[in-house]
């Protein structure tokens, strides 16, 4: 059933029906709204539309540009394979350094190892090779204790004298 | 002078592109279509033409290297001024820091570029416009210069940008109030 809102309304007893706001509103506002509603609408705001760029540009420049850009990418395309730049260089500078260092250090951390190995080389070398070479070379001729004492012509107390006269007796160190 | 590929279209300029033969007249076909706009937009964010020739020059040497591997992912007109973008906001970062600009120095920088121009004239709203936009940072005033300078749309925005579509509307939308803010200001 449809009613007639004010019939309703007036059916609540006493209380006053009024069609009018009690709110105020800003003077001029009505007038203004069909502008801020096209403003909002307009991307730009109100910023001026269609304003041009201010800046000049020499005579003759958009017709001389085309040749200029095919004479740069010609000069572009020649310049072919590795380009040497310095940057190039002080990674080769530096690539060679730690190489040299490496190498260096490979020397020097290795001396025990080589030493070692000569070590080894000797102990496998024969006595009578090593004597020979030093009856060659170093006229040393006999190395064997005992043939060294037998020659020596002392008794046990001239010995004993001996030592105490070097200190190395009874009474020496 | 009229170009003898001057008739095709950007996809059958690529194509006709790898042939060794039509490589240069094809390339200044593409140049003397393209040359203006990617001027311009690398101008407006550098403001010296010296500076935009040489960074204009860069973006076609880049452009000539990469245009035989140029995949049709994303159109030329894009492509082309993707690389234009990225050269100019490269160019600019490099040239602050060499120039030590504190980092609430960018207006500064923009502004003695924009004063020392031949035919400068602080009144008139063409240059009080170039003011505004110099208040801007970089990103922000890319976009700015693509939306209202070039009329571009903001899916091929999005796809020289590699930003959404959301966000460059936001960023333009922003952009749009300093502007206007700095203008009213007086």
């Amino acid at each position: 059933m449809n009613r007639d809102i004010q019939d309703e309304l007036e059916g609540l007893g006493n209380l006053p029906v009024r069609r009018s706001m009690p709110y105020e509103v800003p003077a001029d506002y009505f007038l203004k709204v069909e502008d801020r509603v096209k403003a909002a609408m307009n991307e730009t705001g109100t910023v001026p539309q269609g304003v041009a760029t201010p800046y000049e540009v020499p005579a003759g420049y958009f017709e001389t540009l085309p040749a200029r850009i095919i004479a740069l990418v010609g000069e572009a395309s020649k310049r072919r394979g590795m380009v040497i730049t310095l940057r190039s260089i002080r990674w080769a500078a530096a690539a060679l350094l730690i190489l040299m260092i490496g190498a260096g250090s490979y020397q020097l951390l290795d001396r025990p190892q080589v030493a070692t190995q000569e070590a080894n080389w000797l102990s496998n070398v024969d006595e009578a090779a090593v004597e020979e070479y030093l009856d060659e070379e170093a006229g040393v001729t006999e190395l064997a204790p005992q043939d060294g004492l037998e020659k020596i012509d002392a008794g046990a107390e001239d010995i004993v004298s001996y030592l105490d006269e070097t200190g190395w007796g009874e009474n020496g160190y | 002078m009229a170009g003898i590929y001057d008739h095709l279209d950007d996809t059958a300029l690529i194509m006709t592109f790898r042939k060794a033969e039509a490589r240069e007249a094809v390339f200044t076909t593409l140049v003397r279509r393209y040359q203006e706009r990617l001027y311009w937009h690398i101008r407006r964010m550098v403001v010296v033409h010296n500076d935009a020739d040489d960074i204009l020059q860069n973006v076609f040497v880049k452009v000539w290297k990469g245009l035989e591997g140029f995949r049709e992912e994303s159109n030329l007109y894009t492509w082309l001024y993707r690389i234009a973008t990225n050269e100019t906001l490269s160019w600019l970062e490099s040239q602050k820091r060499h120039a030590a600009v504190p980092v609430d120095g960018n207006e500064a920088f923009f502004e003695n570029k924009l004063v020392a121009q031949r035919d400068y004239d602080g009144n008139r709203i063409e240059w009080r416009l170039q003011q505004a936009i110099g208040k801007l940072p970089d990103k922000q005033r890319v976009v700015f210069n693509l939306r209202y300078y070039d009329e571009m749309p903001y899916e091929d925005m999005s796809r020289v940008l590699e930003t959404s579509v959301g966000a460059l509307k936001a960023s333009y939308h922003h952009a749009v109030k300093k502007v206007e803010e700095f203008l009213k200001g007086g």
